[in-house]
């Protein structure tokens, strides 16, 4: 049945593309009005080192899993960022620009070229005129401008989409097929990455065009959308097994850096609801690879025969991608945490590094600053509050706080107790379980308020709570006016601590109207400073590394990923800084064989370190 | 008159009904096991914990049970916060001071951090059935839920049969319109996806041992009212319920002092049942994490782990599901010794 709805898609597509190609040919003198302005200074970059090993083969069926079957292979709108969406979008669309996963300097990916207008607030774009989609409609200035008003429609049901359409995006301009502007509403730094990067995913006009009405988000849940990267989904059995092929032809295999890179001929995802089960199937030969870096899993689980015997290798990769930001967020509005000297108690009556050592296996590292991996200049180097029973006894008798017959500290009919809001999850609750034993040595007693994810957001949002554990996902920019600007230290605003402060108020103005790098970057240091001197946030763990196990005869180049891999097997393709591994069908028969055979190789586990963090 | 007390003074029946229990020998020595576990959960602190029992420090007695945290510093120690008791009696040595542990020197919330978590059981250092991934005592845990379970089984069955019996009783008594409405309410409210409900309730309020009681009772005594309404309406036409009527009693005095003694066979027979279904409710929920808070002791939560570690740390959920066999089986031994002990069918003799 699947593979009928695609026939049909197909036929439909190339017969869309065609009619459209007839109507591009007689409407498109009209459009192309408004003239390029003169004296643009063209920028490229097809000169920082290209990260695919040379030593790649091409070919091979990566198997893969799922946990959830996605609801939908649309990339907006409804259920459309899933678990399968990581895959699937960022394998199928690719964007204008994007940084060098390992420079962080601009590099062109459906653009060659780009220029910054005067204004401050308009980038110019030039095409590569081999991009192609992957039905083989070239890609044309008109599809960008397609797709912002794609993304303002209604009707994708996309209210994220829609707001950062209409609120961070003028226009498109259209000055031929190969070139075109992006304006922005504001001025901003790092504009190239706003307007080329974030406008995305960039889509198809000659496929979406006039098909997208109120029944949109229905009928096309399980419609391929063609796309200008390097896979695209080649079969669906829904709810158990997703097929992404490599497209034939594809445009960019010569690309700079797409050289070398999704060398896997096609990736076999299959549903498995369970992890253990998962586990099973990837140890009995059944999936290629499997994200292992939880602690108990990396440690205590593969310790059987194929990896003894080396038939399934291990790697511990390192990256330096931007740290989200893990751990407590103290709510300065409750009473109990008015007063500075008790906010940095609480710091100090946490016990994580023994969690660390004995629940973590020592794998993860102290979050020590507000904003962690955001370059050279931005840490202050800040170590994070220490254990220390005694420090918080002199803290707290300093704010005039006695220990009550109970252990905990206590004023008039205050009592040092703090409820700690948190998603519910059995691992972090062990976690906080042990912190809340070692708090009562400190005088604290920490209540573990487990919610329901959604729930525990939203009292979050909602700053109901006194402490809430957080884990909030780091952009690639820092955004400090969305954490710490007093103008949103209410309800529903990620300012969780409710913080009002007018120095902290004038760093953040300051780095929102910032000219250049260096500057956001000793700003970013300064807030760092204060957030650690108004004692805001306790950071937790994290988690500057990946961890995969994977049969032998997947290979990994030197390095195994870039700096900003998260993950190495598990999203895979990623257009930016995935599809780096491949597959050695000489090592596979090689290892079948010695498996068969009960034949011992060297077990490996690899650390990589090139990008750890000295 | 009152045929309720007299059940418990003991009449010839209830003896014959008593020893007829007595001889049903697995029943029997189930409930002594039950009895005593039940003791024991009530006096846990006793068997497990992590405060000495009595401590002799410089010729003066502590009872640190007793009384709120005694800091360290109390017997010499560098640090303000609670004792650790089994580290002072290593430092006592032979000297003069003294303390007693529990059998179990462990609570049930302590992490145990010398050796690493989770750790095999250990009779050396005194873990018997080893820790959980926490590094806390797995028999420990397994007590202080056992009385957490049992208290909630017993809280449960006590409402279900209060609002069950009272329920049931009335509308199998006065029949009519009242029990035909009654009856509809009951099969709506009997259709109430319970274990939703739970899930519900529990993302937008933190669920705690009172909430989740309420939570079931609210629908747990439904099944109750069916047993009970059949029982009232075979007893309402019996000789005595006609003869009290015609004395001219009130239909409650009816309803509680005669007809109610007369179905405490089926009671007494379902209670076994019911502290099952409960106590495994409150595992199940706690499996699934929609029981009591963290950290509580709880066997679901304990189970849970145990899944999830079934390879590296087998001992969890051999623990605990060894233990909630047991339980059960215990518990079902007694139940059906009862129903054979209340079995009228070994009495009545038909002239």
């Amino acid at each position: 049945m699947s593979i009928g709805i695609l026939g049909d898609s197909l036929s439909r597509r190339l017969l869309v593309s065609l009619s459209f190609a007839i109507a591009l040919a007689i409407f498109v003198p009209a459009a192309f009005a408004e003239e390029l302005p003169k004296g643009l200074k063209w920028e490229s970059n097809e000169t920082d080192p290209v990260y695919g090993s040379p030593q790649a083969k091409k070919g091979g069926v990566f198997r893969s899993y799922l946990s959830e079957f996605p609801l939908t292979v649309r990339p907006v709108g409804p259920d459309s960022n899933g678990e399968f969406a990581n895959n699937l979008v960022n394998s199928t669309w690719l964007p204008l620009v994007d940084r060098h996963p390992n420079t962080n300097k601009t590099i062109g990916i459906l653009a060659r070229e780009w220029a910054f207008g005067a204004d401050g607030k308009t980038v110019y774009f030039r095409l590569r005129p081999n991009a192609k989609w992957s039905d083989g409609t070239p890609f044309t200035a008109a599809d960008v401008e397609y797709t912002l008003s794609f993304l303002r429609l209604k009707e994708i049901q996309d209210p994220t989409a829609n707001q950062l359409a209409n609120e961070e995006f003028d226009r498109v301009i259209v000055y031929d097929p190969q070139t075109l502007a992006i304006v922005s509403k504001r001025p901003r730094t790092n504009l190239d990455y706003w307007m080329g990067t974030v406008l995305y995913p960039l889509v198809p006009r000659h496929f979406l065009q006039g098909k997208v009405d109120k029944d949109f988000v229905k009928t096309f849940n399980w419609t391929v959308i063609p796309g200008t990267g390097p896979y695209l989904i080649s079969s669906l059995e829904k709810g158990k097994r997703i097929r992404m092929k490599r497209v034939e032809n594809w445009w960019g295999t010569k690309e700079r850096y797409f050289q070398n890179r999704f060398n896997v001929d096609e990736v076999d995802y299959k549903l498995f609801r369970d992890d253990e089960v998962a586990f099973e199937a990837f140890k009995k030969g059944d999936l290629e690879h499997y994200w292992i870096t939880r602690p108990v899993w990396w440690h205590d689980k593969t310790k059987d025969e194929n990896f003894t015997k080396g038939y399934i290798h291990k790697l511990w990769f390192y990256n330096a991608k931007p740290e989200q930001q893990n751990g407590f967020f103290l709510n300065v509005r409750t009473p109990i945490f008015a007063d500075v000297n008790v906010r940095y108690a609480f710091a100090h009556a946490l016990n994580i590094d023994l969690v660390t050592k004995q629940l973590i296996y020592g794998d993860y590292e102290r979050m020590n600053e507000y904003f962690e991996g955001y370059g050279p200049g931005s840490s202050a180097g800040i170590k994070a509050r220490p254990f220390s029973p005694d420090k918080v006894k002199d803290l707290m008798e300093k704010s005039g706080w006695k220990r009550g017959p109970d252990g905990i500290w206590a004023k008039g009919n205050d009592r040092f107790s703090v409820g700690v809001t948190v998603q519910k999850s059995p691992q972090i609750e062990k976690r906080l379980e042990v912190l809340r034993e070692e708090a009562k040595k400190a005088g604290l007693d920490l209540r573990i308020v487990a919610m329901d994810g959604a729930a525990a957001f939203k009292a979050a949002r909602e700053k109901k709570f006194e402490v809430t554990y957080l884990a909030m996902t780091a952009s690639l920019f820092p955004d400090p006016k969305s954490y710490f600007h007093s103008d949103i230290a209410g309800p529903n605003s990620n300012n969780f601590f409710q913080v009002t402060d007018p120095e902290l108020d004038k760093l953040v103005d300051a780095f929102n109207s910032a000219k250049d790098t260096a500057t956001e970057a000793g700003l970013i240091k300064s807030i760092n400073k204060k957030v650690d001197d108004l004692g805001l946030f306790v950071g937790s763990w994290s988690l500057p590394f990946t961890r995969e196990a994977y049969w032998r005869w997947v290979v990994f180049p030197e390095p195994a990923g870039t700096k900003r891999s998260d993950y190495l097997t598990l999203y895979q393709n990623h257009y930016l800084y995935g599809g780096m591994f491949w597959m050695d069908p000489d090592l596979k028969k090689e290892t079948e064989a010695a498996k068969a055979a009960g034949k011992t190789l060297p077990p490996v586990t690899r650390i990589d370190t090139t990008y750890k963090k000295k | 008159m009152s045929g309720f007390f007299q059940f418990l003074q003991l009449s010839p029946l209830t003896r014959r009904r008593l020893r007829r229990f007595r001889s049903i020998k697995r029943g029997y020595y189930s409930a002594v096991v039950l009895f005593i576990a039940i003791l024991v959960g009530f006096c846990a602190e006793l068997v497990a914990g992590n405060r000495a029992l009595v401590v002799r420090y410089n010729d003066e007695y502590y009872v640190p049970l007793l009384r709120d945290i005694i800091p360290g510093s109390t017997f010499g120690l560098s640090y303000d916060y609670e004792t650790n008791y089994r580290e002072l009696g290593e430092s006592f040595g032979s000297g003069p001071n003294w303390l007693i542990m529990p059998f179990i020197p462990y609570g049930p919330y302590e992490n145990d951090f010398r050796v690493s978590a989770p750790a095999a059981p250990d009779f050396a250092m005194k873990h018997f059935l080893g820790t959980d991934v926490a590094g806390r005592d797995v028999l420990s845990r397994l007590i202080y839920g056992f009385r957490i379970g049992i208290l909630f089984a017993i809280a449960l069955g006590f409402f279900e049969f209060l609002f069950g019996i009272t329920l049931g009783l009335t509308m199998g008594y006065f029949g009519g319109r009242f029990d035909l409405i009654g009856q509809r309410l009951v099969e709506i409210w009997s259709n109430v996806p319970v274990l939703y409900l739970v899930i519900i309730v529990a993302s937008f309020i933190l669920p705690s041992f009172w909430t989740l009681l309420g939570l079931l009772v609210l629908f747990g005594w439904v099944s109750k009212t069916q047993y009970m309404r059949a029982l009232a309406y075979a007893e309402k036409g019996k000789d005595y319920v006609l003869a009290a009527r015609t004395i001219g009693f009130s239909s409650t005095s009816i309803i509680f002092r005669q007809i109610l003694p007369n179905t405490v066979a089926m009671i007494v027979t379902l209670l076994p049942f019911t502290l099952e279904g409960s106590f495994a409710a409150l595992t199940i929920y706690d499996y699934l994490g929609f029981g009591l808070p963290p950290p509580t002791p709880s066997w679901g939560e304990l189970l849970h782990q145990g899944t999830t570690n079934l390879r590296n740390a087998p001992w969890l959920t051999l623990s605990v599901v060894g233990a909630l066999a047991l339980l059960l089986v215990m518990m079902t031994f007694v139940g059906e010794a009862l129903r054979e002990a209340f079995d009228p069918k070994n009495y009545v003799r038909y002239e």
